[in-house]
């Protein structure tokens, strides 16, 4: 390839050009070379390009958008999508590190993690809804009023983290660690615990008897009632 | 009043009431406790703990649904794919998730019907454009004219959204940050007049001011990077345009 035409000796606004004319060839399911995107995202990637990264957003935010509509059972509002399209470059940008980039080799795979991002956000998105739900079901409602940014702070994760390792000190063995953390982390029935846990357990008798024992021990614990607002 | 004791002591067992809250509680122990007030309130008492456990604990070591991605992706370390590995094994939630995180690849027969028929016409437009002999320069719904940049050396830059043109001007302040100069390029700028505008950058606090009466606008201290500004519509209020770019750093 002629040194003038090799992309990785094109400037940015040519890589992007020519970029923008090979997605255009693959839309159109022609035969496309993917050489110039790829150069595009490996100088935004690997040498921090600023411009690069802006011919990236501009090329690929109608695929990204695209990537948002389609995902499965979810229809967010015109304004919602936008959020979730910011939200998946955001984590293109900060996570798809120069050494993922190695890793990828080519066009697909990087588009392969970009689309990765999209996924990911909506997920985290109704992820954070669930626990909301959770949250309500309990009347934590109160706590975290409706409407409120529901992002777990990293100080309340801390403090579940360390709450989850004070109750797991109080547990006396492999029995009751797994009906507590298949019961409150996984939330899953006695009936699902015996079939993901063959033989753990008898029957779900024994599954029951095991919760009540644990319950009735840390309703007796002032440490855990505190972390739990049982004090009354 | 909540009665001391059960109306047939000693009262129903623990594991008869947390069946009782699971729904799977057998007949003799639903007709006691649609009599018994001590036994309901013990029932309600588990439930409110169990509650919150669950509060929080659900889900307290799942991987997070990038970690999952990468997972699926396969760019994780060994160590960490077995454990997730392992996690799949135990936890439904992770194991819908990473199903979920996975492109579609695998076109079904429509979509392919689909991607020919384009195909086909592509084909047609290539040929139309080779008898006019038309320029080099691409364009397409979808893809969209690339512009000027955003906050390069070069002067303000216009975007459109929704059919309303924004321009742009940045100029440095201190620190390598920005200011960013706005206006929106409408008639009826009194109608424009004190609409919210937004900003968004990766790391930074969400920012807003208002639009004055000639449509301009203004944030200081913007730091070069991934900027979405969104501008509330001043008739349909819960619409709000927006543009995503870029944010380059200007040299001084």
């Amino acid at each position: 390839m002629p040194y003038e035409t090799s992309p990785q000796h094109m400037s940015v606004e040519d890589l992007a050009q020519k970029c923008a004319q090979e997605t255009q060839h693959f839309r159109w399911n022609q035969a496309s070379d993917t050489q110039y995107c790829f150069e595009l995202f490996r100088r935004a990637i690997a040498n921090h390009d600023q411009v690069a990264w802006d011919k990236v957003i501009t090329l690929y935010q109608w695929q990204v958008e695209r990537w948002v509509r389609r995902y499965p059972d979810f229809q967010p509002s015109r304004d919602d999508e936008q959020d979730f399209v910011f939200e998946a470059f955001e984590r293109f940008w900060k996570y798809f590190t120069p050494d993922k980039l190695n890793k990828s080799k080519n066009l697909a795979a990087v588009l392969s993690y970009l689309h990765m991002c999209v996924n990911g956000s909506v997920l985290d998105h109704r992820r954070k809804n669930h626990q909301r739900q959770v949250d309500q079901d309990e009347g934590e409602e109160e706590r975290n009023p409706p409407g409120q940014d529901q992002v777990q702070v990293p100080e309340e994760f801390l403090q579940n983290e360390e709450f989850w390792r004070l109750v797991q000190s109080r547990l006396k063995d492999k029995k009751e660690q797994t009906v507590v953390y298949a019961s409150f982390s996984l939330a899953i029935s006695p009936r699902e615990i015996l079939d993901e846990y063959p033989g753990v357990f008898r029957d779900i008798d024994e599954i029951y008897q095991c919760k009540s024992n644990v319950l009735a021990r840390l309703s007796r614990d002032p440490e855990i009632k505190k972390f739990l607002g049982l004090n009354d | 009043m909540i009665p001391m004791n059960c109306i047939s002591p000693p009262g129903l067992e623990d594991t008869k009431l947390l069946a009782h809250l699971d729904g799977v509680a057998d007949h003799e122990t639903e007709s006691h406790l649609e009599q018994c007030k001590y036994c309901n309130e013990k029932a309600k008492a588990l439930a409110r703990q169990q509650n919150r456990l669950m509060t929080r604990l659900y889900r307290i070591d799942c991987p997070s649904p990038l970690e999952l991605g990468e997972y699926r992706l396969q760019l994780l370390t060994e160590s960490r794919m077995q454990d997730i590995k392992q996690h799949l094994n135990v936890c439904p939630h992770c194991e819908w998730e990473v199903a979920e995180l996975t492109p579609d690849v695998s076109p079904n027969m429509f979509k392919r019907l689909w991607i020919l028929i384009v195909g086909l016409f592509g084909r047609f437009q290539m040929m139309l454009r080779q008898l006019r002999k038309e320029t080099r320069e691409v364009w397409s719904p979808g893809i969209p004219a690339l512009s000027a940049l955003r906050g390069g050396e070069k002067g303000p830059i216009t975007l459109v959204t929704d059919g309303i043109p924004i321009i742009l001007d940045f100029q440095s302040s201190s620190y390598g940050q920005l200011s960013i100069h706005g206006q929106v390029a409408v008639d009826d700028y009194e109608l424009w007049n004190g609409t919210t505008v937004e900003l968004r950058q990766t790391d930074a606090p969400q920012r807003k001011t208002l639009l004055d009466d000639l449509g301009a606008f203004r944030f200081e201290e913007a730091r070069p990077g991934l900027t979405q500004i969104k501008i509330s519509d001043p008739v349909a209020l819960i619409h709000k345009h927006q543009v995503l770019f870029w944010m380059v750093e200007r040299k001084q």
